[in-house]
């Protein structure tokens, strides 16, 4: 199969008036549908700044990416909306929910940011929000949801609009164990279902066993680390 | 489409108490203001308005309609001799002191013509009738002045300027622009109170053209005659405005408060509107990230800088009825609101609103998304 997300020679050199940081050097990954990639390292290696970059939130500076056969490391910022709309669910360390909102219409903002609004939006997501275990809490107001609970908000959000891949950076890291656990138990095995491809960058060894293949990062490159047979 | 702007303002409810409580500050300062002008310059020409003459002569170089110099009343006979004028009135218009049943005494001004027929602002006399002006030292008062002289009647006698008048009929809604209670009295009647208007003067001279007469060259004519200035009714009636407007400060007064009400309004919203952009920044920065376009993100503050502005305006519109109805209850100074001048201030009011989430837009556009990874 066609990879969906492929990195060649990434670099991200920071710049802080004299001080240059070199928080990603020579990158080159490829994720293909369906397939869960875990992302680790020690804090400070490179982890976030290379899911930015493919998350087009970030500019590389050397390198190059390409989601879904198009390169878009050269792309203009009028054109990465648009981008990131078409490809690429986020879900983040601190759930960055929209707290004056119900669960469903923080689903329902991103069905609206893609053109689907009303009462198909709302249906939609109360649909996703179902199949992360929350029908019973779609009105609730976000703000008195659980951490749990809102990362799955944030899944389901993530999941709207059908992106074929997933960008997740330390989704546990807020979390308890058990929850944690749970919670990435629930996005993979949704992930696998739907066949989206997952980054997931963490911090935590006891999520390895969802993951196709693990790669480990230190010092801003990919080093040779504990890989998981491939289960697809 | 999920109503986010809404959301958000409705997220904080304290802070949205506030911004509406700036926005409706201001709309009542500003209204209320101007609507308070505006009843002072229609009291300032509110006898030259309502008289139905097409001409006011004036002593040269008068100013307004309240401080104007006596001048020889056989002018009357120059301006009579116009071929387009059908009839003159003469008009007196002077201070007297009245005394009070209290033993005080209150300014008042004298208003003094022969009434040939119930006109203008003495159309509907609340009691007596405006034609017994023609006896002996009858006047007329208005209702209003009830608040300065105390209460009167028709039939009730009453001293100015050490002359014994009896009041014969009471008008309503006839207000000075200094607020002294306005006396209606005959042109004979106003000669014998003593004031500066010697026998044989008079103050203003009003003339009425033929139908059909040529009003400019009407004009010309009477231009001619000398040591007097010659204004249609409308034009003198901008004269006393403006001069009232002008010459006083009193415009500039005016303004000024307009002028800080939205200041105040627009410093207080920004900053509110301000607040709540930062507080939800990590929110915009997720819009962002999750593929907003910036527009969209932008149109959430103008949305949130409309609504307030609506709400608050019409907040503040209730609130200046109620206020106008207290100050004139205290001041009888009745405060005017035109529709246009409403709807001016509604304009105003958004476009306010508008300029201070000008600092929010900024704060968005500059916003980094990836502050959404931030733990
Ligand atoms: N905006 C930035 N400016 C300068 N240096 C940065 C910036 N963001 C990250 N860095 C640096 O880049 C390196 C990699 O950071 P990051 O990608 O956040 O690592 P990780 O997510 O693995 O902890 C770190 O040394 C960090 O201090
Ligand atoms: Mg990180």
């Amino acid at each position: 199969m066609e990879p969906l997300v492929q990195v060649r020679g990434l670099d991200k050199t920071y710049r802080q008036g004299r001080v240059e940081v070199r928080a990603v050097r020579g990158v080159s990954l490829e994720v293909r549908p369906g397939e869960v990639v875990l992302v680790m390292g020690p804090s400070g290696s490179g982890k976030t700044t290379l899911v930015s970059m493919i998350g087009c939130l970030l500019r590389p500076t050397a390198g190059s990416i390409r989601i879904g056969g198009q390169e878009v490391a050269g792309l203009g910022e009028a054109q990465l909306p648009a981008v990131r709309r078409r490809w690429i669910g986020f879900v983040f360390q601190t759930f960055n929910l929209f707290t004056s909102l119900t669960a469903r219409e923080n689903v329902e903002v991103a069905f609206n940011l893609r053109g689907v609004t009303g009462p198909e939006a709302a249906r939609r997501s109360a649909e996703i929000l179902a199949q992360v275990g929350l029908a019973g809490r779609a009105e609730f107001p976000s703000a008195d949801l659980s951490g749990g609970e809102k990362q799955r908000v944030s899944i389901a959000r993530a999941l709207a609009g059908d992106p074929p891949l997933l960008l997740a950076d330390e989704p546990t890291a807020n979390l308890d164990a058990a929850t944690g656990r749970a919670v990435v138990s629930r996005m993979t095995s949704l992930a696998r279902e739907k066949g989206k491809a997952v980054v997931l960058v963490t911090h935590d060894p006891r999520v390895t066993e969802f993951a196709d293949r693990v790669l480990t990062m230190e010092d801003g490159a990919l080093v040779a680390g504990p890989a998981r047979e491939a289960s697809a | 489409m999920v109503p986010v702007a809404w959301r958000i303002l409705l997220h904080d409810k304290v802070r949205l108490a506030i911004t509406l409580a700036g926005i409706t500050f201001s709309v009542v300062l500003v209204l209320v203001e101007v609507g308070i002008y505006l009843r002072i310059l229609t009291n300032s020409s509110l006898l030259i308005d309502t008289s139905d003459a097409d001409v006011w002569v004036t002593a040269r170089d008068c100013r307004n309609f309240d401080f104007s110099l006596p001048f020889d009343a056989t002018k009357a006979e120059a301006v009579r001799s116009c071929p387009q004028v059908a009839r003159v009135e003469k008009l007196i218009m002077t201070w007297g002191l009245a005394r009070l049943p209290t033993g005080g005494s209150e300014q008042v001004q004298i208003i003094g013509f022969d009434p040939w027929k119930a006109t203008g602002p003495l159309t509907d006399l609340v009691s007596g009738d405006i034609l017994d002006l023609k006896t002996p030292r009858g006047v007329v008062l208005d209702e209003s002045s009830r608040r300065r002289l105390g209460p009167f009647q028709v039939g009730d006698y009453m001293e100015v300027t050490g002359r014994r008048v009896k009041v014969v009929g009471v008008s309503q809604g006839i207000h000075s622009l200094t607020t002294s209670p306005m006396l209606f009295a005959s042109y004979a009647t106003a000669q014998e109170i003593p004031s500066p208007v010697l026998p044989g003067q008079t103050v203003f001279v009003l003339a009425w053209l033929k139908d059909g007469a040529d009003r400019a060259q009407a004009l010309a004519t009477l231009r001619r005659i000398p040591d007097v200035d010659v204004h249609t009714r409308g034009a003198f009636s901008l004269k006393t405005r403006l001069y009232w407007t002008f010459e006083t400060g009193m415009g500039l007064g005016f303004l000024m408060v307009t002028f800080m009400g939205l200041a105040i309004g627009m410093v207080m919203v920004g900053q509110t509107l301000y607040a709540s952009t930062m507080q939800h920044q990590r929110e915009f920065a997720t819009l962002k990230a999750i593929g907003a376009e910036n527009r969209m993100i932008y149109g959430i503050l103008v949305r949130q800088a409309a609504s307030v502005a609506l709400a608050g305006y019409a907040v503040g519109l209730a609130a200046t009825h109620g206020v106008a109805r207290l100050y004139g209850e205290a001041t009888d100074i009745w405060v005017i609101l035109p529709a246009p001048i409403q709807a001016a201030m509604l304009v105003l009011t958004v476009l306010m609103c508008m300029a201070a989430s000008l600092i929010s837009i900024r704060k968005v556009m500059v916003l980094d998304p990836m502050i959404v990874f931030k733990a």
